[in-house]
């Protein structure tokens, strides 16, 4: 079952597309704020698209993963100001340490019902924030936060623009990384059966792997590259702070994967870019900024229940929905 | 001794209020299988309406309350027509709805601050004084508190299991499809639960702000901790979230005391997971009813 | 000619993307019992979710009383008389068995008489009455099944559908219950009664149906079933 919108001719290949576009982009322009921009897109991307992973694929209603992107960010800022360790040796343990933040979250959360997950990852979320928030010792920066931990090294290399570019280029590489290990869970022959199995009552021993390790499995592995992609953004803002828990950018991250189409290939992404242009449309009105989007996600989940790349697809005639479940049977009517 | 006994009577108060906030949650999941996200900013708009009508309307304090209440079931109601009534059903709904009521709830935040703006603001609807029995120090304001919650839960109460509306309710909590096979109108049903549920929240806020203050994000953690007092009891079990929130109250009296109030969170938290380890339920919770 | 009481004409209907019914079309008789028979999935409880309005008609007519049922909703079938007894019971657990009775008599027509109706109800289970104060989770299976017949009767039926009355009782029980059954057809009302198994409505249907992927495949008389042993075997296993 095809989750890409258009799946023929040049159609097909538009994934790559886009990447020389943005590839080109810092070739015909040297607007720093674009670029920012489209750093920041590349950043959440990456972040939703793992995450979309554990909604949609793995079927977990968790939201602790904005926690574990954060994580990721203060460990190599902790390392980085306590023990000197540079960000570039310190990206990869980030990733491991936000794994293993991720298993221990997943161990008693992924046994819970649907609901009970939900709260206790937020929970989760707000406990992490108030214990960094209130630490006063200096470990975390506390309410200040923590900065000048060092960086890759780019404006030595390449000057003040070229670091932006180089800032850039890794964060579309770490994107084109974190895309294809998703698409390669969601379509290897283990992910599909998951999820045509997911939600059947006869699951267990199925497909010869039990359901509470596949979620597992998914969870932890998505925890690195979201723990990978907040070390990144840390070492390139050179701060990190509790602002960074900020609930609000938790629910648009949240509604970015389902506005886009929880599940899909490239729902997340799509539900990115449309937020992030309107928010930045918005840019002016800070004070009507927030009703705007959260407006416009209201109307968007009205008019397309399953998400934009949903209601693309079946504009060109391939769904996207998964079979039937025993689940969703029963509850219509 | 008289520090232990002034907390667990603090915690006691606290408990009633959470109570109050808790009971509308639980209620709305149990009838509607919605989480719903905008509770905390009811809370919150609850306690302002309370705050205007003294202030701008210029009526004694305590009509506050009955004002709030009915003001905020009336926004409960059109929360219902407007944003989740039309979701429920369709695709995705549980997901959808969980973030359109956390949208509602951000905008109504920046609303609050557009308008109030984000100084702290005290509730009027206050009584100063205390008296001392026994060696605790009561003040009038905890009594008045109490009197509320209790009155509100026992009307609640009443409402529940000896009412026709009451009983539809019940049922379509239990067994929604043969709830309907009663000659149940959902929809009715849904609206009633939400608009009882925003009342609940804002005499909670109301009573909440009296103690402490009025600002545009007052209600986030209250909201939290209800959330964490639902699990606690069990989604949808009534009277296990009653008896949650007074444990949750005296839990969070004592680590203030004992251990500082940053650490009153964490603590309950670290509580439920331990529950939930062992009772994936939550502590009264029953394993979720099988629908056909 | 009067209308029957119940008439499906080609009605369809099913889940998501996934069509169960595929055009079922007959009739229920005032004051006749009516039974569906046929194996396990193949869209005897769509059909009565689809007639009682939990689910929605994809195409076709349902005609009950004359009137066009298909854009009612639940409450509006209801009240009509038409009462849909689940599969299952579905009875409320958290309530007693009086609450439950009570509940049957909801709709404010039924609530009126509700006192009286509940007294008809007792004297058909008396068992009934015994444990009307008990929740209706510790009754045994038998009882359950009694008692969501009996809430299916507080309201003013005019059709009961039933849809499998035998299901996971031990077969005294089952026989008590279609002692009870066949007494109600006695007192007039008309019954549509779903079945996976032929033995049990042969002494009491009128007509039977037979369905078989979404489709009537047969239908007849009791006897006529009886005489078919090609049709037992095929369909129904027997």
């Amino acid at each position: 079952m095809n989750s890409a919108p258009m799946a023929t001719g040049l159609g097909r290949h538009w994934p790559w597309i886009a990447v020389l576009a943005f590839v080109a982009v810092p070739w015909i322009t040297d607007d720093r704020y674009l670029l920012a921009m489209i750093i920041l897109f590349f950043v959440w991307s990456l972040v939703v698209v793992q995450w979309n992973l554990v909604l949609g694929q793995a079927g977990i209603f968790s939201l602790v993963q904005f926690a574990i992107f954060n994580l990721g960010a203060y460990f190599t800022a902790i390392v980085g100001t306590h023990l000197q360790i540079p960000p570039a040796i310190s990206l990869v343990p980030a990733g491991l340490f936000c794994a293993l933040f991720g298993l221990l979250v997943g161990l008693p959360c992924l046994r819970l019902r649907g609901p009970y997950v939900a709260l206790l990852t937020l929970a989760t979320h707000s406990v992490v924030y108030l214990m960094i928030f209130a630490d006063t010792s200096g470990f975390t920066g506390g309410g200040y936060g923590l900065y000048g931990f060092g960086d890759y090294g780019f404006r030595d290399m390449f000057g003040s623009f070229g670091q932006l570019v180089a800032y850039y280029y890794m964060a579309l590489v770490l994107l084109i990384i974190g895309c294809l290990v998703a698409i390669w869970v969601m379509r290897s022959p283990l992910g599909l059966a998951f999820r045509a199995l997911r939600d059947s009552e006869g699951y267990a021993g199925a497909i010869g792997i039990s359901r509470y390790r596949y979620q597992l499995i998914v969870f932890t592995l998505t925890s690195f590259f979201i723990g990978v992609a907040g070390s990144f953004y840390g070492t390139y803002l050179g701060l990190v702070d509790a602002t960074g828990f900020d609930f609000g950018t938790l629910m648009l991250l949240l509604a970015m994967i389902v506005v886009g189409g929880m599940g899909t290939r490239w729902g997340p992404i799509l539900g990115c870019a449309l937020l992030m242009v309107l928010s930045e449309f918005m840019r002016d009105y800070p004070q009507w900024r927030t009703m705007a989007v959260g407006g416009t996600v209201i109307v968007f989940l009205l008019l397309w229940p399953r998400g934009i790349a949903d209601a693309l697809a079946r504009l060109f005639g391939r769904s996207t929905k998964k079979p039937a479940s025993s689940a969703e049977a029963n509850g219509t009517g | 001794m008289a520090a232990l006994i002034q907390t667990i009577y603090s915690g006691l108060v606290l408990g009633a209020i959470y109570a109050l906030m808790a009971v509308g949650l639980t209620l709305i999941f149990g009838a509607l299988r919605v989480l719903n996200l905008a509770h905390g900013a009811l809370m919150m708009m609850g306690a302002y309406v309370s705050w205007l009508t003294a202030e701008w309307i210029g009526l004694p304090a305590f009509l506050g309350l009955p004002v709030s209440f009915i003001t905020m079931m009336l926004v409960g109601f059109a929360i219902y027509k407007l944003l989740i009534g039309p979701m429920i059903g369709k695709p995705n709904w549980e997901t959808n709805t969980f973030i359109a009521t956390s949208g509602l709830a951000l905008a109504l935040e920046s609303f609050a601050l557009l308008v109030f703006g984000p100084r702290n603001q005290a509730q009027p609807f206050a009584i100063a004084g205390n008296f001392q029995f026994l060696g605790v120090t009561i003040s009038y304001q905890n009594l008045v508190i109490m009197a509320v919650a209790a009155v509100a839960l026992i009307l609640m109460e009443r409402f529940l299991t000896q009412t026709r509306s009451g009983l539809a309710i019940r049922a379509t909590a239990q067994l929604p499809d043969a709830a309907q096979l009663m000659g149940i109108r959902q929809d009715h049903v849904f609206l009633l639960v939400l608009g009882l549920s925003s009342g609940l929240a804002a005499l909670s806020g109301v009573l909440l702000s009296s103690i402490f203050f009025i600002a545009p994000t007052f209600g986030f953690h209250p909201m939290l901790k209800s959330f964490i007092i639902c699990i606690f009891g069990g989604l949808g079990n009534i009277r296990g979230t009653l008896y949650a929130a007074f444990i949750i109250g005296i839990t969070e009296a004592l680590v203030s005391l004992y251990l500082g109030v940053r650490f009153a969170l964490p603590v309950m938290f670290g509580l439920i997971i331990v529950v939930l380890i062992f009772r994936p339920t939550g502590l009264f919770g029953q394993r979720e009813v099988v629908r056909l | 000619m009067s209308e029957p009481l119940l008439r499906l004409e080609n009605v369809q209907s099913g889940y998501d993307d996934h069509l169960v019914l595929q055009g079922i079309s007959f009739d229920v008789p005032e004051g006749s019992v009516v039974s569906v028979l046929g194996p396990n999935g193949h869209g005897k409880s769509t059909l009565l979710r689809t007639i009682s309005g939990l689910l929605r008609l994809r195409g076709g007519s349902i005609r009950f009383a004359g009137e066009p049922i298909d854009k009612w909703r639940v409450d509006q079938i209801v009240a009509a008389g038409l009462v849909h007894i689940p599969q299952g019971d579905l009875v409320f657990p958290q309530m007693t068995v009086r609450e439950n009775l009570y509940l049957g008599a909801y709709l404010p027509k039924a609530h009126v008489r509700r006192d009286e109706q509940l007294e008809r109800v007792y004297h058909l289970f008396p068992r009934l009455k015994e444990r009307s104060g008990q929740l209706a989770s510790t009754l045994s299976g038998g009882e359950r099944r009694m008692l969501a017949i009996g809430r299916g009767l507080m309201s003013r039926a005019r059709l009961l559908m039933l849809d499998e009355p035998s299901l996971g009782l031990a077969p005294l029980i089952t026989e008590e219950i279609y002692e009870n059954i066949r007494k109600l057809k006695e007192e007039g009302y008309a019954l549509l009664l779903v079945e996976e198994n032929p033995e049990r409505v042969a002494d009491t249907a009128d007509h039977i149906h037979l369905i078989d992927h979404g489709s009537v495949v047969w239908q007849g008389s009791a006897k006529e079933l009886h005489a078919n042993d090609h049709i037992l075997t095929t369909y129904l296993g027997v």
